[in-house]
């Protein structure tokens, strides 16, 4: 492990997907083709896309039921589960967790728990905010120290694993839990679908069938940790977490610019701040969600950053493994790239019928080696919210 | 580098500006925001009230800062806003509209602000800020959460101006029992040597620190001691009334809250834009019913004060 003092390094994994529950079953998955899209069980779906990749029922938690006077959905109840796995996998003493600062994405937070009362016609009562995700992980593994959740829709986690980033780098912590988790919600798939933006079939960006989104369930979470401290521990990280940028479109409410020039500088100030040049990096985890023109602009603005090593540099399409999953997908996104590190290898993505538009190389049926030790992960989001940051194997940065 | 706040701009019911915001919480009276003489023009009408609150409190804090964001690039501008409510209500209208009548129904207008984020988004295409854009959404100390993030931002060069607020409209009715937060209340922070080179009044300095508390179990004994004096924005919660009890020694006054994250941040800028002949330290606090707790620590400036070149 690097000794760096500015280096931070991711040290524990958690995760509950589609694809079950913890990071070995999440990367197992993806190895054998990824979840499906099934009906989404809950009342009064009167839309035309009613699928979601959802967390198996057998798997979702059952705890914690409450925070104070609010009832909790699945989706705290996700974001609890897989921290608990993220601390166990990183090995932090109590007293660590009791001082461990929390930054979670989330932005529907417990919005499920809502709709399930108002269906049921149930009074919520007193003042019952949405986003409480955070403060329920904060409550369940007993930390004592700054806890705050952020909402920049779906790409919401890529904003917390910064905010994590700099924490540490500025000295305010030597470790941070980061993460993301959702539920499904009849509101952000309704309001998806009015927009035009949902995919009644399956998630398949990239795909010249593509017809927009698919929503997925569950919570990613991960230790970041600085270097020093980690090596102090004597632990073994996943990979280092080289640098981040953001930027924002500041140009339509829910289209992205289709210049793709904020997003194609946020790729390129995320490489600068991890010191790192095009060429270093050996695959990225777009935001690809499906939607035909986020897909497209992506492509054009990967094109741009990379050239045409694009026909080489492979992609993993996350998103269409395990549905999106708003503001925990760049959480997801983090762990996986975490682990391609840790195997050096790609998964497969599904099969596509590629839309020519999209010029970047998905590769599917086998995985890909991964050549080189840094992955890109970009996180884009309604209003032009955008986020990249870079992965490294760790110690190769130097 | 320090950060210091050099705009306020504040819309709320019964409040007319940032000095007047220590005013206790009112429920909103029908008619008590004027939309179209507070933000004329076309394509505001129909934004949902929380936005269209945001967008006026944020240009009275960039006009009072002498509209610092034209000499920034706008990839160096950056927005940080937490909300607990702003989009509450609409929620519920949106979830009521697909049960009775399908997703086909919802306004194309509307849909886009069930992201609580698009609130703070239109705010960034107003002013074309593309630094960065952030929403924070913590149970009350959202707004000073936003704080704290936009300090940090400048400290690690992430954006050379920042809008930082809170916005908020009352909670679907099924929620509401007090005088809930309603309204917006803008900052404008900058770094010290460009607020020093510009020649603009500084109100002041704060930063913001965080902590947890269990709600079924609220220590107040993790809770920092040596504060300037303490100003309250508390709920009648078992969290709240530990964190009362634990401030009475440090208090100054309380504000009793509903719900949101405003009115801890109506309080900061209220302690801002109210300064005496000398700079004083303050200190605002709240917590929320689910645990988190906020307090920023201001150092308030002399009124009227302007950093000089030394």
């Amino acid at each position: 492990m690097t000794n760096d003092n500015n280096s931070v390094v991711i040290t524990g994994l958690g995760a509950i997907s589609c694809l079950g529950v913890g990071p070995d079953a999440l990367w197992q998955g993806l190895l054998t083709a990824g979840g499906e899209p099934v009906p989404v069980p809950e009342p009064h779906l009167n839309m035309r896309a009613t699928k979601m990749y959802l967390v198996p029922e057998k798997d979702v938690p059952e705890e914690p039921t409450t925070l104070a006077h609010v009832p909790l959905g699945a989706g705290p109840r996700y974001g609890v589960a897989a921290a608990r796995q993220a601390i166990a996998d990183a090995g932090l003493p109590e007293q660590t967790v009791r001082e461990l600062p929390i930054v979670m994405g989330v932005e529907m937070g417990n919005a499920s728990q809502h709709e399930r009362q108002r269906a049921a016609h149930g009074d919520i009562g007193r003042w019952t905010p949405l986003t409480v995700t955070s403060a329920a992980v904060g409550a369940a593994i007993g930390s004592k120290a700054s806890n705050v959740s952020v909402g920049n829709a779906c790409s919401a986690g890529g904003y917390a694993l910064m905010i994590g980033l700099d924490m540490i780098r500025g000295g305010e912590a030597d470790v941070v839990l980061v993460g993301g988790a959702e539920a499904p919600t009849r509101v952000g798939m309704g309001g998806f679908d009015r927009l035009g933006a949902a995919d009644p079939v399956r998630c398949r960006p990239f795909d010249r069938e593509r017809r927009g989104t698919m929503f997925g369930d569950g919570a990613a979470m991960v230790v970041l940790e600085s270097a020093a401290h980690g090596a102090r521990r004597g632990v073994h990280g996943y990979a280092e977490f080289a640098g981040g940028a953001w930027s924002c479109d500041a140009y339509h409410l829910t289209a992205p610019d289709p210049t793709g020039v904020q997003i194609t500088r946020c790729m390129r100030d995320a490489l600068a701040e991890s010191g790192l040049r095009p060429d270093d990096i050996g695959c990225v985890l777009p935001h690809g969600t499906g939607t035909p023109l986020n897909d497209v602009v992506e492509s054009g603005a990967l094109r741009t950053v990379f050239g045409d090593a694009c026909d080489r540099l492979p992609l993993l399409s996350l998103k269409a493994m395990i549905g999106h999953t708003a503001g925990a997908a760049a959480v997801f996104a983090c762990v996986v790239a975490a682990l391609s590190l840790r195997h050096s290898q790609v998964p497969p993505n599904p099969p596509i019928g590629q839309d020519p538009e999209c010029a970047v190389w998905v590769p599917q049926d086998r995985p890909t080696p991964l050549k080189r030790s840094a992955v890109l992960v970009n996180a884009y989001a309604f209003g032009g919210n955008n986020a990249s940051f870079v992965l490294t194997r760790e110690g190769s940065n130097q | 580098m320090n950060m210091v706040i050099t705009g306020l701009g504040i819309v709320a019911p019964g409040v007319g500006k940032p000095a007047e915001a220590l005013a206790p919480v009112m429920k909103p009276e029908p008619g008590w925001f004027d939309v179209a003489a507070t933000l004329p023009g076309r394509g505001y009408k129909r934004l949902p009230s929380a936005c269209q609150y945001l967008l006026v409190a944020a240009r009275a804090a960039i006009t009072d800062a002498d509209d610092p964001l034209s000499s920034v690039d706008p990839t160096r501008r950056a927005a940080v806003v937490g909300t607990n409510n702003a989009g509450a209500e609409l929620l519920e209208q949106i979830d009521r509209t697909i049960i009775d009548s399908g997703s086909g129904e919802l306004s194309p207008i509307t849909a886009p602000f069930m992201a609580m984020s698009s609130f703070a988004s239109r705010l960034s295409i107003e002013h074309a800020i593309q630094g960065f854009n952030l929403t924070t959404n913590s149970p009350r100390t959202a707004g000073l959460d936003a704080i704290g993030i936009a300090v940090r931002a400048l400290r690690t060069k992430r954006a050379d101006v920042l809008v930082v607020g809170a916005t908020e409209d009352a909670p679907p009715p099924g929620q509401r029992t007090g005088a809930p937060d309603v309204g917006a209340a803008a900052l404008v922070c900058e770094p010290v040597e460009v607020a020093m080179a510009r020649g603009v009044t500084v109100y002041g300095t704060c930063r913001v620190r965080s902590f947890f508390l269990d709600p079924a179990r609220p220590d107040t004994g993790i809770l920092p001691t040596g504060l300037a004096q303490v100003d309250t924005a508390l709920d009648d919660s078992p969290v709240g009334e530990a964190v009362r009890a634990w401030a009475g020694t440090h208090r100054e006054h309380t504000v009793d809250v509903d719900s949101g994250c405003l009115t801890p941040m109506r309080v900061l800028l209220g302690l801002l834009a109210t300064g005496e002949d000398r700079p004083v330290k303050r200190t605002v606090l709240t917590a929320s019913a689910e645990g988190t707790v906020a307090l920023a620590e201001l150092e308030v400036s002399p009124r009227n004060y302007i950093i000089e070149r030394s």
